[in-house]
């Protein structure tokens, strides 16, 4: 395609092969792989929504381990808790790809919630109801935090993902309340 | 939603600003009038025992109303006049009818509040919408609780991923 402005990876490039031969070649290819990852020359900003990702990740393994040791009455609000976050964590994949420009990760958001492996969780004691508790909290609290910071769809998604977390731990999981 | 229309987008006040933000401050007010007026139809239908409720989320919604509209009168923008009277959703004539009207109000609160988050260009804006978004949600699901509704949370309070 013809265009008036030359590419400033053409520029870079060029030099490098006139002033350094050697170290041409590795940034040629250092420089095809940035182009093959985004595109563009600038490197990444972080994705500060990889963090909430990782708390819905955990968050709902946790639960969802939680779940299995509970008694009867509260394990199917662990239950939901475990499904809302995985709902959130899909949202993140999508929104963190739409952001990059990528296409969506094959692989679920999510461990399925098949009983068989829980990695963060294999230890003896399962977690507690105060442990989701715990956790839902310093989520909300990040995600409260995160929220305002951002702008447009991705703030009213954190947004949202922080009023759930809180409906959660404040309303669902408290013994108190639940058994009314 | 207990406004003069069906959704409070539809109604055709000529106040409304154009701009995205101040519109998406506008209808959130709009909705907390409306909200407050509802709260008074689901107090005289509630029991007793939900006597704490009402009052609690009927107090939040006042002081939401009367923060917002400080900070409407700060920045020299338009607020919405509370309506004269509002045209319920549903007929409230059950204890359910009224823990139905409040999740329904507390639920169209969520979406107004996080259409000012997605919309507001200042972060202070947006950490009040967080706010108040939350407060609905948690205010829902006590609602829902009530009701013996399940499940009593959602995933998106106020969207609609």
């Amino acid at each position: 395609m013809l265009s008036a402005n030359p590419s400033p990876h053409r520029l870079v490039t060029r030099r490098n092969v006139l002033v350094n031969g050697g170290r041409a070649l590795l940034a040629v290819s250092a420089l095809g792989a940035a182009l093959a990852a985004c595109g563009s020359p600038a490197p990444p900003a972080p994705e500060p929504l990889e963090e909430q990702l990782d708390m819905a990740r955990r968050d709902n393994e946790l639960a969802a381990a939680a779940a299995k040791a509970a008694p009867p009455p509260i394990a199917p609000a662990l239950l939901e808790v475990a499904a809302e976050r995985a709902r959130h964590a899909s949202a993140l994949v999508e929104e963190i790809a739409r952001a990059a420009g990528t296409p969506l990760p094959t692989e679920p958001a999510t461990s399925s919630s098949a009983p068989s492996a829980t990695p963060s969780t294999a230890m003896s004691e399962p977690p507690s109801v105060a442990d989701v508790t715990r956790a839902l909290r310093a989520s909300a609290e990040s995600a409260a935090r995160l929220a305002p910071t951002l702008s447009g769809y991705r703030a009213g998604l954190v947004g949202s993902i922080a009023a759930a977390c809180t409906a959660s731990y404040l309303v669902s999981l408290p013994p108190s309340t639940r058994t009314r | 939603m207990t406004t003069p229309q069906p959704t409070p987008s539809a109604t055709p006040d000529p106040h409304r600003p154009d701009k995205p933000d101040a519109a998406a401050w506008f209808d959130a007010v709009a909705i907390e009038h409306a909200t407050i007026y509802g709260y008074g139809i689901v107090s005289a239908h509630s029991p007793p025992d939900a006597n704490d409720l009402v009052s609690e989320a009927l107090s939040q919604h006042r002081e939401r109303r009367e923060a917002a509209l400080k900070m409407l009168a700060d920045a020299s923008a338009k607020a919405p006049q509370p309506a004269a009277g509002y045209q319920l959703p549903i007929a409230v004539t059950t204890a359910t009818d009224a823990g139905n009207l409040a999740v329904r109000m507390e639920t169209d609160c969520a979406v107004a509040w996080r259409a000012v988050i997605e919309r507001s260009a200042s972060e202070q804006d947006r950490a009040f919408a967080v706010t108040a978004l939350t407060q609905s949600a948690v205010l829902a699901a006590r609602w829902k609780q009530v009701l013996r509704a399940w499940p009593i949370t959602t995933s998106f309070p106020g969207g609609s991923e």
